[in-house]
């Protein structure tokens, strides 16, 4: 099959491309030179054509995350997707929507590749078989580790080489794309009701710190050639100088190479009236001084939304603050989560201050290759407000409408009053395709160059940016049109990708065999996932430095 | 490998999960000779009742009680759920993923009631 | 389930249960009979991290209406009237919270014993409550449930504290995990309007029957003959009803269609979610004649939907 996209303007950051009027050649699921003759012509007329959405960081799958739709069927109540509107499979939304609906939705703002980034090991086969059921989009899991106890013991011992062993292992045992570590040690220590506040602060039944922690993994992941670098969830997240654990984090990889997740929920200070404030500028500051370091931004909306982390000490905070419906869910040996409704209110200085936070991290960090738009969904808002936030950051004026609605002592106290940054399309452009598919490590997604996936999304152009995101008027998914006008009109389903990391650091086949005995309730033969539950699996190969 | 023949017609297999009830151990040792299970190691009763009895009454595809080719019990199940209005699915909690998702596919598809024993 | 839904629960996998629980409290359930095993793998006798010790690093407490075997497991068996189950964790609610009922005995059981209880709760390591049917399928139902996830929950501002229910049939945690991320709801779904809707009581399956509404069934890996109160049951004899089972049951002796399959877990492999919602992939160590039960409920699909097609010609 083969299509020609004419007319268009291309924007391809990875190529230096800002609205150059060229044809794009699509054959066989691929960007080619030339389409042929034959090809099916696509007017992109008054249309910008950029490669699909890549989110990096999105709760869709897993156990947290059913329970998150679990517990909330008033979520599920006045939001469907029919099969009377022509989709093949009804579902429901909500913040926390069911599989098929959560595809449909991401196809139909021009996304085509998503990333579910907090598995626990015990949980990546029921993640998969949620991917699978999720269309329209390839996808990936990352694994939970900060708070893995095989890991602590190897690291009590300074065992760094069982450590490279044991997360090869796991990565293939579970199928996952990399590695994130969510509160380091905070997990383990919420099974005793402690948390971590420090990242020198020792745990109680292990004889390590975070610092150590995330040192040691960020340096297997670098000694395995993982695609994607350390996905880190910071020590003491939400809460007042938050921002100091940040820095202190950061200040510790002594230039690895890291992505800060969700940075604007760790960016909060202690200052004002009310002992809280927003130290984004601050932090863009490290960012922009960092060049080893990327973020998501994890942006706060107003409205009603369902947070799910695995911070399991966060949630009970959470909890207890707002008398809310509380679930936990500790897994043995490995992490735990925690799901809590939550509302955010622009009446709520608190919040106010989160939502100002992240939209100054957008403005204040320099460059759009190491800053990239997100919800934290469903912790900061649902994924189909992304049209929304992008005109945010695109529309000055409108950026102070929404400022002008909010809490009156809140808008007095925020460094976004004054910002005057407004986004373009290619910067957009970065912001949501091409800056992270590259630090994912994909390369031939995220940009239109010959060879590259042909996942496209034509959006036409208007001056009102929300409209114009959310209801692209066409959608390819590997070189298929898949949804127009912001409607599905093809169900297809994705690659799920994963590494197969090198192995032979060392033997541990007995020392995992004796910990699953000790304090395991799954048999170590029945707990590695099979390719089985990858019915489209890719892999992508990762890239081991030579002359280490 | 987890399932070693060792003699003509008689197989081992470790790391076995049980089917039975929702505490799902999973290291019972199965011997099995001429497709019969002969004996279970790590087993509670109810799991040996499982495995001992699978081999026996097994059912046969019928339609109105009379023993018919499997495509043809298909068929009949299909027309009879295409014609209802007001279908009833119910079940899933003794089988694997698999079936479930497809049960839900098929409710989905027409339009039928669908519960586990969650409910009852 | 709906209790769940309320109100959330403090949950954790049962190896958390292994390493580190010291109180365990069976309410209303009885694992010698029901699930002989749990005991040995991960509540009662298991050793683990901070149990190196197994049984004698735990205390057990049994809470059901009768002795039952399970008594000789445990430390302390506590008996209290039957249908009051609600009435007595309220209570344990109440002291928990240190107030006082005006009684001394509440549902058969002396104030005192519970105060005993409520204190060891607090002082616990961790503590886990595992309730079962006793208690979920008796006078109250959810609402018993309701009232153990909140002790549980309050709980948690004294000690780690656990409520996990004993689940009965080996995957019934898995049909809700599928249909919960296929359609937003664990069980009573009705897809009339074309797209999935959940009320229990008017789409649950014993309030369906009773009322003889569906005009056509499919039973699949299920006995409802056996196993439904036969008020319920019985208008399956009076609808065309479609059986999909390995094996001979009361169901398939009076179905009007009956498809054999392969058992899952016997004679194919698939993946069964454990009580504690962690999956795991099963065996297979026998040979079956019959498909796996998707390939039939495949067939089925694709034919309603070219006879969907011909009607739509005609």
């Amino acid at each position: 099959m083969a299509i020609r996209i004419e007319n268009g303007e291309v924007i391809d950051p990875a190529h230096g491309e800002d609205r150059v009027k060229r044809t794009v050649h699509i054959k066989d699921g691929k960007i080619v030179a030339d389409a042929g003759l034959d090809a099916t012509v696509i007017d992109a007329t008054g249309c910008v054509v950029m490669a699909g959405g890549v989110d990096i960081h999105t709760h869709v799958a897993g156990p947290k995350v059913n329970f998150a739709r679990l517990m909330r069927p008033e979520d599920h109540r006045y939001e469907h997707v029919s099969r009377e509107d022509g989709y093949e499979r009804s579902g429901t939304g909500g913040v926390a929507a069911t599989t098929f609906t959560t595809g449909y939705r991401y196809c139909e703002m021009g996304y085509t590749t998503i990333v579910e980034p907090a598995v626990p090991p015990m949980g990546a086969r029921h993640a998969h078989e949620e991917l699978v059921d999720i269309p329209q989009v390839d996808k990936a899991i990352f694994t939970l580790l900060g708070n893995s106890e095989i890991i602590f013991q190897y690291l009590e011992k300074g065992e760094m080489s069982k450590i490279n062993e044991y997360i090869s292992w796991i990565m293939d045992a579970t199928k996952s794309y990399s590695v994130k570590i969510v509160n380091p040690g905070g997990a383990n220590m919420w099974k005793y009701r402690a948390d971590i506040h420090d990242i020198d602060q020792k745990l109680r039944d292990f004889d390590t710190t975070p610092r150590k922690i995330v040192l040691a993994i960020a340096d297997t992941m670098a000694t395995l050639g993982l695609p994607h670098p350390l996905h880190l969830h910071c020590n003491n997240l939400g809460v007042p100088d938050s921002y100091k654990t940040a820095i202190a984090t950061a200040e510790a990889m002594e230039g690895r190479p890291l992505h800060l997740t969700h940075l604007q929920f760790s960016s909060y200070g202690s200052s004002g009236k009310r002992k809280f404030s927003s130290e984004a500028p601050r932090l863009a500051q490290m960012v922009n001084d960092n060049p080893n370091i990327t973020i998501d931004v994890g942006q706060v909306l107003f409205g009603k939304t369902t947070t799910i982390t695995a911070d399991g000490p966060f949630e009970y905070h959470l909890h207890k603050l707002t008398g809310s419906k509380w679930y936990n869910g500790d897994v043995e040996c490995e992490d735990g989560c925690g799901v809590v409704p939550y509302d955010y209110k622009r009446k709520s200085f608190v919040n106010c201050i989160q939502w100002a936070a992240g939209l100054e991290l957008f403005l204040l960090i320099d460059d759009p290759w190491r800053v990239y738009l997100t919800t934290d969904h469903p912790n900061g808002a649902p994924f189909i407000t992304y049209p929304h936030l992008i005109r945010m950051l695109m529309d000055k004026d409108f950026r102070r409408e929404q400022v002008e609605k909010i809490s009156v002592e809140a808008s007095s106290e925020i460094p976004l009053k004054v910002l005057e940054r407004e986004y373009s399309l290619y910067e957009i452009a970065i912001i949501t395709r091409a800056g992270t598919a590259r630090r994912l490590g994909l390369e031939h997604k995220g940009h239109l160059g010959v060879g590259a996936h042909a996942d496209v999304a034509v959006y036409r152009i208007g001056a009102n940016y929300e409209e114009m995101f959310a209801k692209p008027a066409w959608v390819l998914k590997d070189g298929v049109v898949v949804a127009k006008e912001g409607k599905v009109t093809r169900q297809v389903f994705g690659a799920t990708m994963y590494v197969h990391p090198a192995r032979g650091f060392a033997d541990i086949e007995k020392d995992l065999a004796d910990f699953f005995e000790s304090y395991y309730t799954v048999n170590i033969n029945n707990y590695p996932v099979g390719l089985e539950y990858l019915p489209r699996p890719e892999l992508i190969p990762c890239q081991v430095k030579q002359n280490d | 490998m987890t399932a070693v023949k060792q003699a003509e017609n008689t197989t081992v297999t470790e790391h076995v999960v049980c089917p039975f009830c929702a505490t799902l151990c999973d290291d019972l040792t199965i011997h099995v000779h001429n497709n019969q299970v002969v004996k279970v190691r790590n087993g509670c009763a109810l799991a040996k009742g499982v495995f001992e009895n699978a081999h026996k009454e097994w059912a046969t595809p019928r339609i109105g009680g009379k023993e018919v080719a499997y495509d043809s019990a298909v068929e009949e199940a299909a027309k009879l759920l295409a014609a209802s209005n007001n279908p009833l699915i119910y079940g899933l909690s003794a089988t694997d993923v698999d079936a479930q998702k497809k049960c839900i596919e098929l409710a989905d598809l027409i339009g039928a009631n669908l519960d586990n024993a969650s409910s009852v | 389930m709906v209790a769940l839904q309320l109100g959330g629960a403090p949950a954790a996998t049962l190896g958390e249960v292994k390493n580190r629980a010291d109180l365990v409290i069976f309410w209303g359930s009885n694992p010698a009979e029901s699930h002989p095993r749990h005991f040995a793998r991960y509540s009662g006798a298991a050793k683990g991290r901070m149990n190196p010790k197994g049984r004698k690093d735990r205390y057990i407490v049994l809470v059901d209406i009768r002795p039952t075997p399970s008594v000789k497991y445990a430390d302390e068996f506590i008996q209290i009237k039957p249908g009051q189950d609600f009435e007595v964790l309220t209570v344990m609610r109440m002291l928990a919270s240190g107030q006082r009922p005006d009684a001394d005995n509440i549902g058969g059981v002396e104030v005192q014993t519970l105060e005993r209880l409520v204190q060891r709760c607090k002082d616990a390591r961790m503590g886990v409550l595992f309730f079962g049917q006793g208690i979920t399928e008796t006078r109250g139902k959810h609402q018993n449930s309701l009232v153990i996830y909140q002790f549980g929950k309050e709980m948690n501002r004294h000690s780690k504290f656990l409520t996990l229910p004993m689940r009965g049939h080996y995957n019934v945690v898995g049909s809700g995990n599928t249909m919960c991320w296929q359609t937003g709801y664990p069980f009573a779904v009705n897809f009339g309007r074309g797209y999935p809707q959940f009320n229990p009581g008017e789409f649950s399956v014993v309030d369906l029957l009773k009322r003889k509404e569906p005009d056509a069934a499919l039973i699949v890996a299920a006995e409802p003959m056996d196993h439904l109160p036969y008020e319920a049951a019985r208008h399956l004899e009076d609808i065309p009803t479609i059986v999909l089972d390995p094996r001979e049951t009361l169901t398939t002796k009076m179905a009007d269609v009956v498809i054999p399959v392969k058992h899952a877990g016997v004679s194919v492999e698939g993946t069964a979610y454990r009580m504690d919602h962690i999956p795991i992939k099963m065996r297979a160590v026998l040979d079956s004649p019959w498909p796996k039960d998707d390939i039939p409920l495949s067939t089925i699909i694709e034919r309603i939907k070219e006879i969907r097609k011909e009607e739509a010609k005609t």
